[in-house]
């Protein structure tokens, strides 16, 4: 059966690369906007720093793991060249990434440890920098927080820039091949691995927003004074939810760098990963998941089908092509806040999986929240007077 | 029979099982919270 389908697709070449590449890009983006989704649509928190958390996740690659990478390729045995100054550093990147690659054709183990070692460091420095943003988040107004936030994605970028140890300043830096070991296409491995993480990243999500504490973000979000009123830590689940989703949010920062074996500043600009983020959630609805996933869908597509056929649209069009990206996505936020102000799938009622509406309907139960504590004991004892007495 | 093609159609079906598991979870929810909101109508 496998190969009869396999047989259908010739190479990862043409039509092929564009359908692997709009994937990788769904399969980061999803992750981007399923982590704004978690921090505004469920909690209000209007996060405009994703760059930030992105950043981190690439900077990691190109400071930490490449760093790991040729020390323990060394201690196998690899001869390198120098690279401790920011000079060799930088212009001995390529040949020495070329040496490791060759090293982790023939130990797969040791590539997917980097992998790994990646994630794990890019999500706990990832909630670190949304420990940082909380600090502001919690004292700042919206539109201070969101003025606070943006600047603090250019300031990352400015750092990458200017500090050549951390992703080689202007020019970059080579990354190894984790998937080296793998006969085949880099890109489409990458892709697998980047949407099986989407996969796990919606079901953690999904699963945190079911939960008693995802209500409690939706209550925060409609009413900060009665939750604080309760006796909830409003500030603390703020910035506990701000660091979860900073963790999540830098993940894409490290499939970025592998998957194209490279990570450079300019990689990671706010108006990509902030605004694009953005526009996803608003254009699709804002507080559900379906309405993020058809925003990022739409998005990704449209973009890269523009950018892949530039060529075609550059002979109907009378303006640049460079722009006609920007513009047709601008106008289409544009039309969706006119029209359509709550996305295309707006947010619809708490529903509360396990309770069986249906049920509780058509038996006509009305339900007492007073004796809760029934359920305790449900199927051993009845609850009642006599068993307070004792 | 090569590797790239069979990950090729893993990634497909990858892209595929997250949308489609949220539409079915969408409709059962909204079917739900529709039949919720009929039967309050009609006690009404």
């Amino acid at each position: 059966m496998l190969a009869v389908i396999g047989s259908s697709v010739a190479a990862i070449t043409g039509m092929n690369r564009l359908i692997v590449d709009i994937a990788m890009y769904f399969g980061l983006f999803v992750i981007v906007a399923m982590a704004l989704n978690f921090q505004y649509g469920n909690a209000g928190i209007p996060n405009f720093g994703c760059a930030v958390q992105v950043i981190v996740g690439g900077f990691t690659v190109s400071g930490i793991t490449l760093r790991l990478a040729y020390w323990l390729v060394e201690k196998a045995g690899v001869k390198l060249l120098p690279y401790q100054t920011a000079y060799d550093w930088l212009y001995n990147s390529q040949l020495n990434v070329v040496a490791v690659n060759n090293y982790l054709k023939t130990h797969p183990l040791l590539g997917v440890s980097l992998l790994l070692f990646s994630i794990a460091t890019a999500m706990v420095l990832g909630a670190v920098i949304g420990w940082v943003i909380s600090v502001p988040a919690i004292r700042l107004r919206a539109t201070y927080l969101m003025i606070t936030l943006i600047t603090m994605a250019d300031a990352s970028q400015i750092f990458g820039r200017n500090i050549p140890y951390l992703c080689g300043g202007t020019l970059g830096i080579w990354i190894p091949n984790v998937f080296a070991w793998y006969p085949g296409d880099r890109g489409v491995i990458t892709a697998v691995v980047t949407l099986a993480i989407g996969l796990i990243c919606f079901f953690i999500f999904r699963t945190m927003l079911n939960s008693p504490y995802g209500r409690l973000m939706r209550a925060i979000r409609e009413n900060e004074i009665t939750c604080q009123s309760v006796g909830k830590n409003v500030v603390g689940i703020r910035r506990n939810i701000l660091m979860f989703a900073s963790a999540i949010t830098a993940i894409p920062g490290v499939m970025t760098a592998y998957y194209y074996s490279y990570v450079v500043d300019a990689m990671y600009q706010r108006a990509y990963w902030t605004y694009w983020s953005w526009l996803m959630l608003i254009l699709g609805g804002p507080g559900n998941n379906a309405g993020t996933f058809l925003g990022c869908a739409l998005v990704i597509a449209i973009r890269r089908v523009i950018i892949v056929y530039k060529w075609f649209f550059d002979k109907i069009l009378f303006f640049p092509i460079s722009y006609f990206e920007q513009i047709l996505l601008g106008v289409l936020l544009i039309v969706v806040m006119i029209f359509r102000p709550d996305g295309l799938i707006p947010e619809k009622l708490l529903y509360i999986p396990g309770v069986n509406y249906t049920k509780l309907v058509r038996e006509k139960v009305k339900v007492d929240w007073r004796t809760a504590p029934k359920m305790k004991f449900a199927g051993k004892r009845r609850f009642s007077l006599k068993f307070w007495r004792r | 029979m090569d590797m790239d093609m069979v990950l090729f159609w893993v990634m497909v079906a990858l892209w595929v099982i997250m949308p489609a598991f949220i539409v079915y979870e969408e409709i059962k929810e909204r079917r739900a919270l529709a039949e919720i909101e009929r039967a309050e109508a009609s006690e009404e």
